[in-house]
């Protein structure tokens, strides 16, 4: 039984950390090429998909150079932060529990984002620059959240 | 069918054949090569950012902490030179170039580019002052520029200076990091090169001078992080440097009013790994001469002109951050042949490297505790 929960948990779990970079990668990718469309740049539709998903592989899950960590990677830390406060919370608040780990993934994204701006002046992430692509971002981490909550429930009879 | 002689004669014949293409290809490169020897002219530096040799014998030195230096007979003055505007010495800020107007020798004027903090808030912007230089003082400083509208982050400050044949100065400044697609736009001096009269007023014949929503004062853009500026005298060419991302740094040809791209068209990936944007080159964009992926950082560079180093005339060189050596940049009008790797044994980050009135090179590193190298020839 035991056994059971907690494979449900880490399947979960990881369920929750591949949704949500592949959302957070998508719409960050949609960000960056909306900023040169902004400027009058024409981006055919073959170029949107293949950059959309060249940067789901090599910014989503394979560790960038420079960085050292990938997306998944840096989402993977703060959705099991953040799931511990919201396992805590949960527990009080049963009711809620769907709607707490949804706003605790998104605040893990948010969190990590929002760090960069103190340590380096400004975001890192060009797809971040912007409070609706930070909001964005954040919504991924709620998807997250909520993937989480969703398939770790225990199911009762 | 080929007999067991006529194969091994022709095979004896290829190799010979290859070998000697090796050795006539290896030939190019070793008969450039230049033996050297190293010398520290002066340490102790706090992050030197560039020099400038006076008429006298002199060598001035910006540290980018807010400290102008001077080499004299080869040590350094423990006293800085006064009249140095404050600067904000943050992230990549600082006190950066410096360069002796044309007519120095008459008129003592000095041009310095430095980062400027507005008030206590977070807005700076890059700045270009003009002051006379004597017995180791800056007076009548004159602010001839100042970058608009305000940067927000502490990089990519750009800062290169340099005088055209004409007198007409020329500027770089960076696309301060963040909103990097204001480099493409003409109403902002984020990422471009800036042209102007050695009074800091624009020249009537810059490119975009009576065009709605272009600031007259821009010459080029499309740039990123430009840290490499020269004049080639003789052929009036004008090479810039632009430190790309994660690769895609670029040696460019620039021409008056033309785009080079940045960040629509680049070789580089953003520090993340994702794509800045789909394309490496696109049409009316221009492709540079030379680029580096994986990223050198280049960040200063100097014509070699001088008589110490015969083989080395006419070469370009570079001098890179992250790769810690100096690029020798064998160029053939207007184009790279070959490039060499150069002073990797010092192993430090070089900032700048110029060429000095006596034909030596002169490095800077760049470290708390940076020097100044002179190259002299001699193994």
């Amino acid at each position: 039984m035991i056994l059971s929960r907690i494979i449900r948990a880490f399947i979960a779990f990881f369920a929750a950390v591949v949704i949500a970079t592949a959302v957070a990668c998508i719409i960050g990718t949609q960000f960056v090429l909306a900023a040169l469309a902004g400027i009058g740049v024409d981006i055919p539709l073959v170029d949107r998909l293949a950059t959309t998903w060249h940067d789901l592989i090599n910014f989503g899950f394979i560790p960038s150079p420079a960085f050292g960590f990938s997306y998944a990677m840096v989402i993977g830390v703060g959705l099991f932060i953040a799931f511990l406060v919201a396992a805590a919370l949960s527990y009080f608040l049963p009711r809620f529990r769907t709607v707490i780990y949804a706003v605790a993934g998104g605040m893990a994204i948010l969190a990590f984002l929002g760090s960069s701006y103190f340590v380096f002046g400004a975001s890192m992430f060009a797809f971040a620059q912007t409070p609706m692509g930070l909001i964005t971002q954040g919504a991924a981490g709620a998807v997250g959240g909520w993937v989480f909550a969703k398939y770790s429930r225990q199911e009762t009879t | 069918m080929m007999s067991r002689t006529t194969f091994k004669a022709t095979f004896k014949a290829t190799l010979f054949a290859v070998i000697c293409a090796l050795m006539v290809s290896g030939s190019h490169s070793a008969s450039r090569a230049a033996d050297y020897t190293l010398h520290t002219l002066a340490e102790g530096l706090a992050f030197p950012w560039s020099l400038a040799f006076l008429p006298d014998g002199d060598v001035l030195v910006t540290e980018r902490e807010g400290r102008l230096r001077v080499i004299r007979d080869g040590a350094l003055l423990p006293d800085p030179v006064t009249g140095v505007p404050e600067t904000y010495a943050v992230g990549q800020g600082g006190l950066m170039d410096i360069r002796l107007h044309p007519d120095f020798a008459d008129n003592r004027l000095v041009y310095l580019s430095y980062a400027h903090q507005e008030g206590d808030s977070l807005a700076n912007q890059l700045r270009v002052a003009r002051a006379e230089y004597a017995d180791g003082a800056l007076s009548n400083l004159e602010v001839i520029f100042g970058s608009a509208p305000m940067k927000e982050t502490p990089v990519h400050f750009g800062a290169r200076l340099a005088f055209m044949a004409d007198g007409k100065l020329l500027i770089t400044t960076g696309d301060d990091f963040i909103h990097r697609e204001r480099a493409q736009l003409l109403d902002n001096n984020f990422g471009k090169t800036i042209r102007l009269n050695d009074d800091g007023s624009i020249p009537d014949d810059n490119p975009f001078i009576g065009i709605e929503d272009a600031r007259p004062e821009v010459w080029s853009y499309g740039h990123r992080n430009p840290q490499g500026l020269l004049v080639d005298a003789e052929s009036g060419r004008v090479y810039l440097h632009e430190h790309g991302p994660m690769g895609g740094d670029e040696l460019n040809i620039i021409e008056p009013g033309k785009n080079y791209g940045w960040p629509v068209a680049t070789y580089g990936l953003d520090y993340s790994g994702a794509r800045i944007s789909p394309f490496e080159e696109r049409p009316g964009m221009e492709i540079p001469i030379e680029y580096w992926v994986p990223s050198i950082a280049p960040s200063g560079m100097t014509l070699y002109t001088g008589d110490a180093f015969p083989a080395w005339q006419g070469d370009i060189f570079v001098a890179a951050l992250a790769n810690m050596t100096v690029r020798r940049l064998d160029m053939d009008n207007g184009a790279v042949r070959d490039q060499e790797t150069l002073f990797a044994e010092v192993e430090e980050r070089f900032r700048e490297v110029r060429t000095g009135p006596d034909g030596y090179l002169y490095l800077l590193t760049d470290s708390q505790d940076g020097r100044v190298i002179q190259v002299r020839p001699g193994g």
